[in-house]
């Protein structure tokens, strides 16, 4: 007998659960019905080659062709932080592909906490500012800190040569593509921010873009 | 009453995936293009989620950059106006976290150890949290057992969660829309996550 009342009980309680699933399901639904009816006007266009519609074309068709035309024309830029690729592209056509480094996202801050960087490579537009070749690195204070070192005051100890490669293109804010001696970390994301290249690739990329390229990093 | 009944058996019929009501049906087309030159003009990113074609587009200056293919999506709430709306905050139940470096531990004698915040450790499920109320559910398309609790997680939002919110904001008069997004693979939500960030701005079509 007890068996039978717990069983009308459970029945009782999932028929209630499901009836109220159902409610809110259907009052959802009603809301969603309610809000998509009210306050927008539905216009349908029943002959495309009447004026009206013909308008509507041009003008889509005028939008479509000022969006492409702020696409860049020449070659350009286009670096996958998350998969370590950079392409060199015209239009959508794809020149090259080729295995990067890019930030760690690691963080490091300075000892007795007044300085802390982020080592990502940032992500947005921007464009090749320099272009060096033999380029020298000039430490930055992190770089040191990282080390465990004090910050040298004198500006000839910051300097280190056969570091960067052969090539650099700076983009801004002292972030560069550049070569790198950790060939073997292509592909990783294991930087300070600046985007690392193999040595074939580099050359390619520096001899292909210019001042001013495009370079989109996502 | 019978056209009443009627209704209401048609509400009844409409499944959660109808996507028909997430677009402003008064020339569609141009209020897209209108937004995404708006967006194109701008330097910057900014992403484009084509939910009738299953897409998603990452863009700059009108310039396709990535692309996702949508396995599925549903969404629940209001209308999403045709305009450019802003991610707000990126929710996950466990966030990534950023290594600490310690001044010194890459000493040249020590064994070189990779630390790094890379793809593998973005989370494949997650809440995109866009201003105006809109929230971008997105996971991957469950594959094996080890699923069962994100798709029974998944179940409860999408049958009590959602419709709860849908009601309780609507009694509140304060907006509300969430849009589920099924992804093909792990991977592909994971590079969304990595792809969005604070401030990048979307257009929902």
């Amino acid at each position: 007998m007890p068996k039978k009342k717990s069983f009308v009980i459970t029945s009782i309680a999932l028929g209630a659960l499901l009836l109220i699933f159902i409610s809110l399901e259907i009052a959802g639904h009603l809301i969603a019905f309610q809000s998509s009816s009210q306050g927008k006007s539905i216009s349908v266009e029943k002959n495309p080659g009447q004026v009206g519609g013909r308008a509507t074309s041009l003008k889509n068709h005028d939008l479509r062709s000022r969006i492409a035309n702020l696409s860049p024309r020449e070659l350009y830029i286009v670096i996958d932080t998350a998969n370590n690729i950079l392409y060199l592209k015209k239009g959508q056509q794809i020149i090259r592909k080729c295995a990067i480094s890019c930030g760690s996202g690691n963080i490091l801050s300075e000892p007795g906490g007044r300085r802390k960087w982020i080592f990502d490579t940032p992500k947005g537009e921007f464009f090749v500012k320099s272009k060096i070749k033999d380029p020298y690195w000039i430490k930055p204070d992190w770089a040191f800190i990282e080390e465990g070192k004090d910050v040298p005051k004198d500006a000839r100890d910051r300097v280190e040569a056969d570091y960067l490669g052969e090539y650099a293109l700076g983009f801004g804010d002292g972030y560069f593509i550049h070569g790198t001696l950790y060939t073997r970390l292509l592909g990783r994301n294991v930087t300070h921010g600046c985007v690392r290249m193999g040595d074939e690739d580099l050359r390619e990329l520096y001899m292909s873009a210019s001042i001013g390229t495009k370079i989109f990093i996502f | 009453m019978l056209s009443k009944l009627l209704s209401f058996f048609v509400v009844l019929a409409i499944p959660a995936n109808n996507l028909g009501y997430c677009i402003d049906l008064n020339d569609p087309e141009r209020h897209l293009l209108e937004s995404e030159l708006k967006l194109a003009k701008k330097p910057g990113l900014y992403f484009i989620l084509k939910l009738k074609d299953k897409r998603i587009y990452l863009k700059a200056r009108g310039n396709l950059l990535r692309e996702w293919e949508i396995s599925k999506a549903r969404y629940w709430g209001n209308l999403v106006d045709v305009k450019p709306i802003s991610l707000t905050e990126k929710m996950t139940l466990l966030s990534p976290k950023r290594e600490r470096i310690d001044p010194g531990e890459n000493d040249k004698n020590k064994k070189y150890e990779l630390k790094a915040l890379e793809l593998d450790d973005m989370p494949s499920s997650y809440t995109l949290s866009l201003a105006e109320g809109i929230f971008l559910s997105v996971r991957p398309e469950a594959k094996g057992w080890t699923s069962i609790f994100p798709l029974t997680l998944s179940a409860l939002k999408r049958h009590t969660l959602f419709p709860l919110k849908t009601v309780w904001f609507s009694v509140k008069k304060k907006p509300f829309t969430s849009i589920e997004i099924v992804l093909n693979d792990k991977k592909e939500s994971q590079a969304l996550y990595w792809a969005f960030s604070g401030g990048t701005e979307c257009i929902i079509f």
